[in-house]
């Protein structure tokens, strides 16, 4: 358990170490949020800007409002949406290509490093961190697959159903496992990317063998690894929504929940900074 | 004549006195039927006796009969093509009805001379309407008695009907007499049957009259039905159940060995609950709903006359039989996956009990001129269920999302694909390309929401109280409720109706512009409003201006002209304004361009953080999957 803290707070030293990075990260998520939630508040400004109803829709889900706005100028938001799937493509690249930046970063860590080794890493590794998150998409989207089958194994059908109990508890089981499958699998592919940063291979199957015999090896102090940031994340995510839900709708909340909002998204960027360094960390420990 | 009467009184007496009891519907058809349940062929053998009144001066010369389950025979029937579910049934789920005997009084066998009448569509696989020529012919005001044996093949249940696994559902499962219209009665201009075939939409059509029902099956079953319990008795591996219901339009009853029941009692009416033991914890939400809706309709309409009210909440398999309404029981679904915040099981149980007004106790049209039962009761809904739940969550409140009954049917229609698809006025089988659901539940729910803005809540309540107290027991038409609308509401309305329910018309005013300039020399702000009618609909709307200290003005519009300008000098600056600030119009098509601020809302920089934020938030989601 030692280890795994000591690699859980050198992770925590990392990220004060990478503040440049944390802030570009931010930065971009920024960037990209922009193109989207930019054209969304002019078409809002442009089409019920100068209406009533959007005050009275602030506090509340206002359904008749939402539903008069898409019934009559859905055509902005269709715009609107097909840019924000681009723009989601885009980030999802970008991501993989920080996180191989954020990696190549922490094994230098304590020694002095520049902004473009980030830069540098998150290049070097693209393509392979690319097709090991592609590799891990599908191996989700088969579990959710296998998982929905699972559900369904009784098929869907009311005629053929004897009652919905059955479907009930098959879909609770399904959805714990598959969330502790997800849990898992999320700290293999940490594991994987550190190993692939340290092999020249071009080729990521090794590292992706190697990766998951390591988990397996040292199952517990990954998992409880895992744990941690797991627990943080969700202590943090539980503020703010609680802080969001009290604020919600007052005017004179404006600033202060923007401010705590972007907090939020820093803290979550900066969380993926730490678990990244404290996975290295650990593998370097153990 | 005098030996007739007679012989009808006698028939009366040896039918368990069928037509008993006092009298508070016209009781014109009414049936003893002794039914047999085979659950391993999947039959139903039955006989009946019917005595049929007939009220008019015309000799009645044929009978004409429903035979719903000849829907289930082939799938060319009327309902099974139109209905677009071919290849639903197999050949074995089929189900039929075939009439092999029918005497009447004389003892005369007049099945030989029987046919089928398509009588919409001439599709002569559709044998859902059949034809009895009479030897003797029923007299005017005479009595018609006559002997029934049948045989029905259940269908599996695909819509209302049928069995699915040991749940059995029997609504339409007897051959049920047509309306004979006399002259005058809604718009027949001479002596007319009106028994329409069945269709894949729109419902029924009956005349009121007794029942007397007795159901032969095994012993393992119970019975959920019209009516009250009379007798049960067993009878080796079989139970023989007998119900008994008065003035009623139909006749329905559901089994299953796996039922288990509830009883409530609310304002002297047995409420019994019927549903499967794994889903009994519905059974506080659908009394609760029920009493307040029971309440409501009894205070605004009048009081539920009959004794009983059973419920059926039908089991997963069964579902396609839930939420229908007949007399005395209705049927629900519900589902255990379902948070409570959505309230389905309580929304269709305020649904099908308001149809024990407009269905049951107002027997209108439901082929006809469905808005008269399901645009009324969707009505209904919306202000008990909004009653019921306040602050716009009745039917769903969930994690913060909310939405109110009348908000929901009025995007259910403005969501519909085309909300120009057809008039109110237009029969149920006619909406062959769609929009039966959407014109007649949802835009009639809307216009009458909206009439209730124009005349106000008060005088709605008592058109409606009027029309039930003036119509119960009877077979109204559009124009006596249009009549009705006009005689208590003072005003010819004539010109709202031909926009709503004769016309296809958009109703969309908006606010287009205001502005307000200072006049230096009086200190005063000359203000002006651009109004809009964007649709093609014209109903009187106000516009409200707000000024700067506070101050309101009120003004109206005829709402005739393509747009309109109001102008007035005032101390105050013109704030904004707002054209129908009361949403009185509940047919505008939108409501977010019913007014307009002179300064932009400051409302818009919260809305941009929150789509800010929540796009960073949903970015920052790959990294879960990365």
């Amino acid at each position: 358990m030692g280890k795994v803290m000591q690699a859980f707070l050198k992770g925590f030293s990392t990220v004060l170490n990478s503040k440049r990075i944390w802030f570009f990260q931010y930065a971009m998520n920024l960037l990209f949020a922009l193109f989207i939630a930019y054209p969304l508040s002019k078409l809002l400004s442009k089409v019920a800007g100068n209406s009533l109803t959007i005050d009275q829709a602030i506090g509340n889900f206002n359904y008749t409002i939402i539903n008069d706005f898409l019934q009559n100028y859905g055509l902005g938001i269709e715009a609107i949406k097909s840019q924000s799937v681009i723009v989601f493509i885009i980030y999802f690249c970008l991501l993989v290509f920080f996180n191989a930046g954020i990696i190549h970063v922490a094994q230098r860590f304590p020694g002095a490093y520049k902004f473009r080794d980030f830069l540098a890493g998150g290049a070097e590794y693209f393509w392979r961190f690319l097709r090991l998150s592609i590799y891990f998409l599908i191996i989700y989207l088969l579990l959710i697959f296998l998982a929905f089958k699972i559900v369904t194994i009784e098929g869907l059908s009311p005629f053929k159903l004897e009652n919905e109990l059955g479907l009930i508890s098959r879909a609770r089981i399904v959805i714990v496992i598959l969330l502790i499958l997800f849990f898992i699998l999320n700290a293999i592919s940490d594991i994987i990317k550190v190993f692939i940063t340290r092999s020249r291979d071009t080729y990521i199957t090794r590292s992706i063998v190697m990766g998951m015999s390591f988990f397996k090896k040292h199952f517990l102090k990954f998992v409880s690894l895992a744990l941690l940031q797991l627990g943080l994340l969700l202590l943090i995510t539980g503020s703010y929504l609680i802080f969001r839900k009290f604020s919600n709708g007052s005017p004179n909340w404006f600033f202060l929940v923007f401010l705590i909002g972007q907090f939020f998204i820093m803290f979550r960027i900066g969380l993926r900074i730490w678990r990244l360094s404290s996975v290295y960390q650990l593998i370097l420990r153990v | 004549m005098i030996t007739r009467v007679a012989t009808i009184l006698l028939f009366c007496l040896s039918s368990s006195c069928l037509l008993k009891g006092q009298t508070i519907s016209p009781r014109i058809a009414n049936y003893k039927i002794q039914v047999e349940l085979d659950v391993d062929q999947k039959t139903l053998k039955g006989s009946q006796k019917i005595i049929w009144q007939n009220i008019s001066t015309d000799t009645i010369k044929e009978l004409r009969f429903h035979l719903y389950y000849n829907a289930f025979k082939n799938d060319q029937s009327t309902f099974l093509k139109n209905g677009g579910r071919d290849g639903f049934l197999s050949n074995s789920e089929f189900g039929w009805t075939e009439v092999f005997s029918f005497i009447d009084s004389d003892d005369t066998q007049l099945v030989g001379n029987s046919y089928y009448d398509p009588v919409d569509d001439g599709n002569v696989k559709d044998q859902t309407v059949l034809v009895i020529p009479l030897a003797s012919p029923i007299m005017p005001l005479g009595l018609g008695e006559f002997e029934m044996e049948w045989k029905a093949k259940i269908p599996k249940i695909m819509v209302r009907t049928g069995y699915n696994k040991d749940f059995y559902f029997f609504a339409q499962w007897f051959p049920k007499l047509g309306v004979y219209e006399p002259a005058g009665m809604r718009y027949a201009t001479k002596g007319q049957w009106n028994c329409h075939q069945y269709h894949s939409s729109g419902e029924y059509y009956s005349d009121f009259g007794n029942y007397n029902v007795s159901m032969t099956l095994p012993r393992n079953f119970i019975v959920a039905s019209s009516g009250d319990l009379l007798s049960k008795r067993d009878e080796g591996e079989m139970t023989v159940w007998n119900f008994s219901v008065e003035d009623v339009i139909d006749f329905t009853w559901s089994c299953s060995p796996h039922f288990v029941s509830e009883q409530r009692v609310h304002n002297g009416v047995k409420l019994k609950y019927y549903s499967y033991p794994y889903k009994t914890h519905f059974a506080d939400r659908y009394f609760n709903t029920l009493s307040f809706t029971m309440d409501y309709l009894n205070d605004h309409l009048g009081p539920y006359p009959y004794p009983t009210l059973s419920i059926v909440d039908a089991p997963l398999h069964g579902i396609f039989c839930g939420g229908m309404e007949y007399p005395t029981l209705i049927s629900s679904i519900s589902f255990c996956f379902l948070p409570k915040g959505v309230r389905v099981a309580e929304t269709l149980i305020a649904h099908e009990y308001i149809h024990q007004y407009f269905m049951q106790l107002i027997a209108t049209n439901e082929t006809e001129e469905p808005w008269m039962d399901e645009g009324i009761t969707t009505y209904y809904e919306g202000r008990i269920m909004d009653a019921l739940y306040e602050g716009n969550r009745a039917s769903i409140d969930v994690l913060g999302f909310k939405v109110g009954n009348a908000e929901f049917n009025r995007t259910e229609f403005f969501g519909s694909s085309n909300i120009k698809i057809a008039p109110n006025t237009r029969k149920s089988w006619e909406f062959e390309d769609g929009g039966y659901s959407s014109i007649s539940y949802n835009k009639t729910a809307i216009w009458l929401k909206t009439l209730e803005g124009l005349l106000g809540i008060e005088k709605m309540d008592e058109i409606m109280k009027e029309y039930f107290l003036r119509w119960k027991f009877k077979h109204p038409c559009k124009n006596d409720f249009v009549d009705i609308v006009n005689e208590i509401s003072g005003t010819d309305m004539h010109w709202f109706f031909d926009q709503v329910l004769e016309d296809v018309l958009v109703c969309d005013y908006a606010v287009d512009y205001a502005w307000s300039v200072e006049n230096e020399e009086t200190g005063t702000y000359y203000s002006s409003v651009i109004v809009h009618r964007l649709g093609e609909m014209k109903i009187p709307v106000e516009v409200r201006m707000s000024f700067e200290d506070g101050s309101q003005r009120l003004e109206e519009w005829d709402g005739e002209a393509p747009s309109f300008r109001f102008s007035c000098n005032e101390n105050s600056k013109l704030v904004s304004a707002e054209i129908d600030p009361d949403r009185k119009i509940y047919i505008d098509k939108n409501f977010i361009n019913n007014s307009y601020s002179i300064k932009k809302s400051k409302s818009i920089k919260h809305y941009f953080n929150r789509f800010l934020m929540n796009t960073q938030q949903a970015l920052e989601a790959f990294n879960f999957i990365i």
